[in-house]
């Protein structure tokens, strides 16, 4: 069997891994079962600062990560997604594929930076967003490997 | 066709997954205490520890490419990616626990650093986490947590185990 027919379940296993990394990353905030709240919480402890102020809540229950972290998973999910609804999207090379990320990396770098600087004061939908860029970001290079090789 | 060649990963991704656990805990622990309640120490603890645990997929598929002198299929690099960032999960949580028995417990020199830097910038929100947060801390180690905690660095890992066949995969193609 060649190696590269493994590569048309790679956005499959993507959406499977980040969209149980999301669902604990929610903290399982909509359940009302309070024992997976402490478990995720601990799970996310060394990963995220977890601050409540800084994380989405759900009906009063905090998820278990911050609004940037939220934001990144969201965004690999997002993107894995997408990559397995349109496997044929964009083709591009690895070099150029890598700047979505640098620039999302950038932009969060300046948030965090500005915001600690009292440049400006930002809010958990701004995090969340620069985050989502970055999660997107890290899932496309995967995609476009995946591409270049299918 | 001639089937492609495999080699074995394991005990490179085993490791090197360790490898980076000690490292993350000694930049984390190590800058927490000597640098104690700085704005650099919290600075440099979180964003250099955040980032070595994220470093084991890549450091892995990286090594075992170099290795072998062969490319990596996305597959085997999430697989590789995978066993490393478990790895990395045990031993880190394992590492947290000897040191607790010599009073290093790194959440207590976490917190004390960011109250340290709530004092200096005033931030009352974060003095209300921080305290809130110091609350969930006491309530220690748990095996459901750290089960939990293991399979989601296994799986940022696998991520950034795919990231890095592609990228270093791409050097060694062109």
């Amino acid at each position: 069997m060649n190696t590269h027919s493994y590569n048309r379940y790679i956005p499959g296993l993507l959406v499977m891994t980040t969209g149980l990394v999301v669902l604990l990353a929610s903290g399982f905030a909509f359940s009302d079962f309070g024992q997976l709240h402490s478990l995720t919480q601990s799970a996310f402890r060394d990963l995220c600062h977890q601050f409540a102020s800084r994380s989405f809540h759900i009906d009063g229950t905090k998820m278990a990560v911050c609004s940037r972290c939220f934001g990144m998973y969201s965004g690999m999910f997002i993107m894995s997604a997408a990559g397995l609804l349109f496997p044929k999207a964009g083709n591009t090379g690895i070099k150029s594929a890598l700047w979505p990320a640098a620039l999302a990396i950038l932009i969060n770098t300046v948030d965090v930076a500005g915001y600690a600087a009292g440049f400006w004061i930002n809010s958990n939908l701004s995090r969340f967003c620069a985050g989502l860029l970055a999660g997107a970001a890290a899932i496309f290079i995967i995609l476009t490997a995946l591409k270049r090789k299918s | 066709m001639e089937p492609k060649k495999t080699y074995p990963f394991f005990e490179t991704a085993s490791i090197y997954g360790a490898l980076c656990a000690v490292v993350a805990s000694t930049v984390l622990y190590g800058v927490l205490i000597i640098t104690s309640g700085s704005l650099t120490g919290l600075l440099v603890g979180c964003f250099g520890c955040f980032g070595i645990m994220l470093v084991p997929g890549f450091i892995s598929t990286k090594m075992h490419i170099s290795a072998t002198g062969h490319g990596l299929e996305l597959g085997r690099g999430a697989l590789i990616g995978f066993t490393s960032g478990v790895v990395f999960g045990v031993m880190f949580s394992f590492i947290g626990v000897i040191l607790e028995q010599f009073s290093l417990n790194m959440n207590q020199l976490f917190f004390e650093a960011l109250e340290e830097f709530v004092l200096q910038h005033g931030d009352p929100d974060a003095a209300d986490d921080i305290s809130e947060l110091r609350e969930a801390g006491e309530s220690g180690f748990s095996v459901g947590g750290f089960i939990l905690n293991t399979l989601v660095y296994g799986i940022l890992n696998l991520i950034t185990g795919m990231i890095g066949s592609s990228i270093f995969k791409g050097e060694h193609d062109e």
